[in-house]
C-alpha cells in the first residue's frame, strides 16, 4: 500500500470510496494480438514514499498507436516517462519492476541510456524547441551522436521535416529561429527532431494539449501517418483524441491500469464501471 | 421588446446605469491606478535623471582633461596616468579570467552534479556569507596571506598578482551565485528534450544550457567587472599604492599594481600635487568611459553569440 501517513490513508480511503479503490480486474487487460514492441512487467514508480504507478503490466503493439488516458494525476504521464527512463533525471523517483523493449530490459545494469533514448524518442506536452535555428533543432540528435557528415545531416533533417509534414512550411527559412514558428509548427518541429534520430518507439506526452484545434488535427493526422513506421505511445486526457488516433487504449486511474483494450472495443463496451464512468463523462 | 429591455435594464442616455451602485469604489480604483502609474513613472524618471546627471557631470568636468598626453604621457603633476590605467585593465582581465571559469564550473557542479543536501546547503551558505564580507576585511586577509607571510616577511609583496587573487576571492561568491541562478533558470523542458534525444549530461550542459543561460551569465560578468574596475579598498593593501613607471606595459604579475581608483584615492587623500582636483576629474571621466565601453562591448559580444546560436531571426 502507498499509505504511509494517517492523512494519506484518509485521502486514499476517500478517493477509494469515489473511484472504486485499487481493485483491478486482470481480465480487463488484454494482450495485444500482434507483434509486441515494448512491455512492462509489474512496473511501479515511487516519488519518495508516494507510489504513483502500481504494478502495471502492459503490452505495446509494434507499429500501432497506443493511447493512455485518464484524469489528471492518474499516473499516465509517469508511466510514459518510465518507458525511456526520463525518471533518471528526477532524484526522488524510484522504480521497481521491468520494462522491455524487444527482449532487452531497459533498467538492467549496463544499459546505455543514450542508446535507449535514441531508440525510444519523446515528444513533450508543451512544444520545447531549442532556441536555435530550425535546422539545428532537427540536427541536434545527430550532432550529439556524432559521426555524420554535413550532407548526411542535411538529408536526414529534410527527411524528418517531410515526415513531420513541416518541410513545405520551413524549407525556405531553415536558418530562422525555431521560436519564430507557431505553436503547432513548433510541436511538429519537435516531432521532426525526435524522428531525425530514427527511433523505434515515439512517446508523446499530451502532444496537442497546448495547441489550437487545427494544429491538433494536423498532429493527429501526422500520428496516423507515423504509425506505418513507428510504434507510438500517446498520453492524452482527451477521450475523442484517444478514439481518433489509437488502436489500443489503456485507462489509468490513481496509478492503476484499470482497463486495456482495442480502442473501438473500449469505447463501445467498457468493462469496468470506472472506465464507463470516465468515458461517459461522469468524472475526469 | 419592452419586457426584454426592462429585464436587462438598459440605461438611458445620461442616466446612471442601474446596478452601478459601487461606481464610487470603481472610480477610486481608477484614480488609485493612475496615481500608482504616476509614482512608478516618477521613480523611473528620477533614476534615469540621476544616472544621466552623474555621467554627464563626470564627463563634462573631466573630458577636457582627457588627451593622449594625459593618458599615455605625464599629467600636469608629472605623474604618469598610463601605468594606473594599464594596471586597471590588467587586474580586471586577469581576475575575470580566473573568476569566470571557476564560477561557471562551480555553478554547473552545484546545479547538475551535486546531490542536493548538506554539502550544497553549506556551500551556498558559505558563498552567501562571503559575499557580504566588507572588501576591506578581505583586503586585510589578502595582505596577510598574499602580500606577507601572515604578517612576517614578504610573500608576493604589493603586486598585481596579490591584488588579483584578493579580487577573485572578493567577487567569486557573487559570481558563483549569479551563474548558479542563470543555469537554474534554464527551463527543465529544454534539458529533458536534450536528454530525450540521446544527449549526455555534458552535451546538454554545453549545447543547451550554456547558450540559454548566456544573457544572464553576461549580466553577471558585467556586474562583477564593474565592481572590479571600481574596487579600491581591497587593492590598496594588496596591489599597493604605486605603479611601475618604466616598464608598465610589461605583463609581469609581480610588478606593483595600483589602479586608477587607487590613484584617485591618493590624489584625494594625499593631494599634495597642484591641480589635484582637475586630475581627479579627468580620471573619473576616464573611468566612466571605460565602464560604458566595457559594458556595451560585452553586451554586443554576447548578443552576437546568442544570435548566432539562435539562428537569424528575420
Amino acid at each position: 500500500m502507498s499509505a504511509s501517513s494517517p492523512e494519506r490513508e484518509n485521502a486514499s480511503a476517500r478517493e477509494a470510496a469515489i473511484l472504486g479503490g485499487d481493485t483491478v480486474n486482470p481480465d480487463y487487460i488484454i494482450k495485444a494480438p500482434g507483434p509486441i514492441k515494448m512491455r512492462t512487467v509489474d512496473l511501479n514508480v515511487y516519488y519518495g514514499s508516494n507510489r504513483a504507478i502500481k504494478d502495471i503490466s502492459l503490452q505495446i503493439a509494434e507499429r500501432h498507436v497506443t493511447a493512455l488516458m485518464g484524469p489528471s494525476g492518474c499516473g499516465k504521464s509517469t508511466f510514459l516517462r518510465a518507458l525511456n527512463r526520463m525518471h533518471d533525471m528526477t532524484p526522488s523517483a524510484r522504480i521497481t519492476g521491468s520494462v522491455f523493449i524487444g527482449d532487452e530490459e531497459i533498467f538492467a545494469p549496463g544499459v546505455d541510456l543514450v542508446h535507449l533514448r535514441q531508440r525510444v524518442g519523446m515528444v513533450f506536452q508543451r512544444p520545447n524547441p531549442f532556441p536555435s535555428s530550425i535546422f539545428e533543432n532537427v540536427a541536434y540528435g545527430l550532432r550529439v551522436q556524432g559521426g555524420y557528415t554535413q550532407r548526411q545531416i542535411a538529408e536526414r533533417v529534410e527527411r524528418s521535416l517531410r515526415s513531420a509534414a513541416l518541410w513545405d512550411e520551413v524549407k525556405d527559412r531553415m536558418n530562422a529561429s525555431a521560436l519564430s514558428l507557431s505553436g503547432g509548427q513548433q510541436q511538429r518541429l519537435c516531432i521532426a527532431r525526435a524522428l531525425a534520430v530514427e527511433p523505434e518507439v515515439i512517446l508523446m506526452d499530451e502532444p496537442a494539449s497546448a495547441l489550437d484545434p487545427i494544429a491538433t488535427l494536423k498532429i493527429e493526422e501526422l500520428i496516423d501517418e507515423l504509425k506505418q513506421e513507428y510504434t507510438i505511445v500517446i498520453v492524452t486526457h482527451n477521450l475523442q483524441q484517444a478514439a481518433r488516433v489509437s488502436q489500443y487504449t489503456g485507462f489509468f486511474l490513481t496509478g492503476n491500469l484499470i482497463e486495456f483494450n482495442l480502442t473501438p472495443d473500449m469505447f463501445a463496451r467498457p468493462q469496468d464501471k470506472r472506465t464507463e464512468d470516465f468515458i461517459t463523462g461522469r468524472f475526469g | 421588446m419592452g419586457s426584454i429591455a426592462e429585464r436587462i435594464a438598459l440605461p438611458k442616455r445620461g442616466q446612471r446605469p442601474p446596478g452601478d451602485m459601487r461606481s464610487s469604489r470603481r472610480a477610486r480604483a481608477r484614480l488609485w491606478d493612475r496615481v500608482m502609474t504616476g509614482v512608478i513613472w516618477g521613480i523611473v524618471i528620477f533614476l534615469a535623471a540621476l544616472l544621466l546627471a552623474f555621467v554627464l557631470y563626470a564627463l563634462i568636468q573631466g573630458v577636457s582633461m582627457l588627451s593622449l598626453k594625459f593618458v599615455f604621457g605625464a599629467d600636469t603633476s608629472g605623474t604618469l596616468v598610463g601605468p594606473f590605467l594599464f594596471n586597471t585593465f590588467y587586474i580586471l582581465i586577469a581576475s575575470l579570467l580566473i573568476c569566470v571559469p571557476i564560477a561557471v564550473f562551480g555553478a554547473v557542479y552545484l546545479v547538475e552534479y551535486a546531490r542536493q543536501g548538506v554539502i550544497t546547503t553549506v556551500l551556498r551558505f558559505a558563498t552567501e556569507t562571503l559575499a557580504g564580507v566588507p572588501s576591506i576585511v578581505l583586503a586585510l586577509f589578502g595582505f596577510l596571506v598574499f602580500v606577507t607571510n601572515f604578517g612576517s616577511g614578504t610573500r608576493l609583496g604589493f603586486t598585481r598578482i596579490a591584488g588579483i587573487l584578493t579580487l577573485v576571492i572578493l567577487n567569486l561568491p557573487l559570481m558563483l551565485r549569479v551563474c548558479e541562478d542563470a543555469l537554474r533558470s534554464v527551463p527543465r523542458e529544454l534539458r529533458e528534450a536534450s536528454a530525450a534525444l540521446g544527449a549526455t549530461k555534458y552535451q546538454t550542459i554545453w549545447r543547451v544550457m550554456m547558450p540559454v543561460a548566456l544573457p544572464a551569465l553576461t549580466t553577471g560578468v558585467i556586474l562583477t567587472a564593474g565592481k572590479m574596475i571600481g574596487e579600491t579598498a581591497a587593492l590598496i593593501y594588496t596591489a599597493g599604492g604605486s605603479a611601475a613607471v618604466n616598464n608598465w606595459f610589461s605583463l609581469d604579475p609581480r610588478l606593483p599594481g595600483a589602479t586608477l581608483t587607487i590613484y584617485l584615492y591618493e590624489l584625494h587623500a594625499e593631494g599634495v600635487v597642484a591641480n589635484a582636483a582637475q586630475i581627479q576629474n579627468g580620471i573619473v571621466a576616464l573611468l566612466v568611459i571605460i565602464l560604458l565601453v566595457f559594458n556595451l562591448g560585452l553586451r554586443w559580444l554576447a548578443g552576437r553569440i546568442s544570435r548566432r546560436l539562435a539562428g537569424a531571426t528575420k
